[in-house]
């Protein structure tokens, strides 16, 4: 479990969008999954990301579709037929406690949800690795606590798990997990690697 | 794709289209398949009824020729069955026939009446020609008609073939461009409907990227929705252009000017069918180029 930590506009986001390739370096290299950024076009760019979850502040989960059919979206994109696995995403929207609004649209969901409605978006495809940009910024205390305690779960389950946060408190859910913390002010690394 | 599944796709689908309804913006994506389809059979239609009248008017005549004798009341009979003669042996004619009087008469009827005494008037001898193949030598004939019967002209009715042959060309021409610009202005309507949506579901289209949706799986998730549309519009529009085609008054007459004029006569049923897929192509084409085009630019 990785912490990428700094004050707000110290670059997290930007740092975050390299690596999930929404953004291209101007200068230095960005490795991902071993693969020079640069040399990644647009098409092969879709394939890492599938390969990766991302969960953003802001959610970006679809309007017109419920919870159920955002969380399984990723499943629809990669060609799977989603009907022969509802019981597998009505489970992992237990999980996260969505299991009672799963025909809930993201409009009607509180912050909180929301974002547990993007974490389970986020690792419905099995993903080596997730990103999450500032996943607790918009939701009360109460419910970024929850939010984090599901990130250590899939860490408990084997996944790595990149959090980009500014809020130190929220690190201290990783507590007893093997974790590190790489902090970063004004685009440039302050400490890298250090253990949480 | 299965039409059926595609229209039912449109209206009930089994999950929730990837892309948002386009609401009004589909709406009208449909009324204008509607209309340039409705349009463009329109067009088809009159281009083919106006082509097979022209080339019909156009084979009749080459089919044929006149012979034409002036001469003295006293002298035409002679020398119209010394033409007659000519014409009959002439290699390229099939047969010759002197026009009576009474078929004369009947010529002359819409602008004398059938009461007028043609006999009384200094009219020339006819000669009406069917001819075999591509026809005589216009050139010989006509020599062989100055030495037995000297003031006969060969028509072989050139002069009335060529314009037309050009107007059935020119019909062509301006079906060809009618129904190509209807599925232009279809398609351009589609892709600035398309670039608009796509604009307007700038989220959307972030989020599918955000989780690993490349450009084509955005797109075909607009196309699909857009071709269904102008597909189901091009469907109505095309079925209301035969509908209104087929209601026009049917001409029974067998005259040279009309025959031939009648809508239905020609492979037009099809258009019900090849319409919609042209507009469902045309809107694919349209919002794959727009979606080209926005996908590159928003990054």
């Amino acid at each position: 479990m990785h912490f990428l930590t700094g004050p707000s506009g110290a670059g997290k986001s930007t740092l975050m969008r390299l690596l999930y390739l929404t953004l291209r370096p101007s200068t230095g290299t960005v490795r991902v999954f071993g693969r020079d950024s640069e040399l990644i076009n647009r098409r092969e760019a879709a394939e890492v990301r599938q390969r990766m979850g991302v969960v953003l502040q802001d959610c970006d989960l679809l309007d017109h579709m419920t919870v159920l059919e955002n969380i399984a979206l990723p499943l629809r994109i990669a060609g799977q037929k989603t009907n022969s696995l509802m019981q597998d995403l009505r489970e992992l929207a237990a999980w996260v406690g969505l299991g009672h609004r799963l025909d809930a649209k993201p409009p009607e969901l509180s912050s909180g949800e929301r974002q547990r409605a993007a974490i389970a978006r986020s690792v419905v495809n099995s993903p080596e690795v997730v990103i999450a940009d500032e996943p607790t910024g918009n939701v009360d205390a109460a419910a970024a606590e929850r939010i984090m305690q599901l990130f250590v779960e899939l860490n408990k389950l084997g996944k790595t798990v990149l959090i980009a946060t500014h809020d130190m408190n929220l690190m201290r859910a990783a507590a007893g997990r093997k974790a590190y913390v790489l902090r970063i002010d004004k685009g440039r690394i302050e400490r890298s690697g250090a253990p949480l | 794709m299965n039409p059926f599944r595609a229209v039912k796709e449109v209206f009930a689908p089994e999950e929730t289209p990837i892309a948002p309804r386009s609401g009004v913006i589909g709406g009208l994506i449909t009324l204008v398949a509607l209309a340039m389809s409705f349009l463009a059979v329109i067009a088809f239609e009159s281009g083919v009824v106006a082509d097979r009248v022209a080339g019909q008017w156009a084979g009749e005549l080459a089919q044929s020729a006149t012979v034409r004798i002036s001469a003295d009341p006293d002298e035409i009979d002679s020398l119209g069955k010394a033409a007659l003669s000519a014409l009959q042996i002439a290699p390229g004619v099939a047969s010759a026939r002197l026009l009576s009087e009474s078929e004369l008469q009947e010529l002359l009827a819409p602008w004398l009446g059938q009461q007028a005494d043609v006999g009384a008037l200094p009219l020339p001898a006819l000669i009406d020609v069917t001819i075999e193949g591509t026809g005589p030598d216009v050139e010989d004939v006509q020599r062989q008609l100055d030495l037995v019967a000297p003031g006969a002209v060969y028509d072989d009715h050139g002069e009335w073939r060529a314009p037309l042959i050009d107007a059935a060309k020119g019909l062509r021409r301006l079906t060809i461009i009618g129904v190509a610009l209807s599925i232009i202005v279809l398609g351009a309507m589609v892709g600035v409907a398309a670039v608009a949506t796509l604009w307007s579901g700038e989220g959307v289209v972030r989020t599918l990227r955000l989780i690993g949706a490349d450009d084509r799986f955005i797109s075909s998730a607009f196309e699909r929705q857009f071709a269904l549309r102008a597909a189901i519009g091009g469907i109505f529009g095309s079925a209301i252009g035969i509908l209104a085609m087929s209601r026009m008054p049917q001409i029974t007459s067998s005259e040279l000017l009309t025959a031939g004029a009648n809508f239905g006569q020609g492979p037009t049923w099809w258009l019900v069918i090849a319409t919609p897929i042209v507009c469902a192509f045309a809107a694919l084409l349209a919002t794959k180029a727009a979606s080209y085009f926005v996908l590159r630019n928003a990054n």
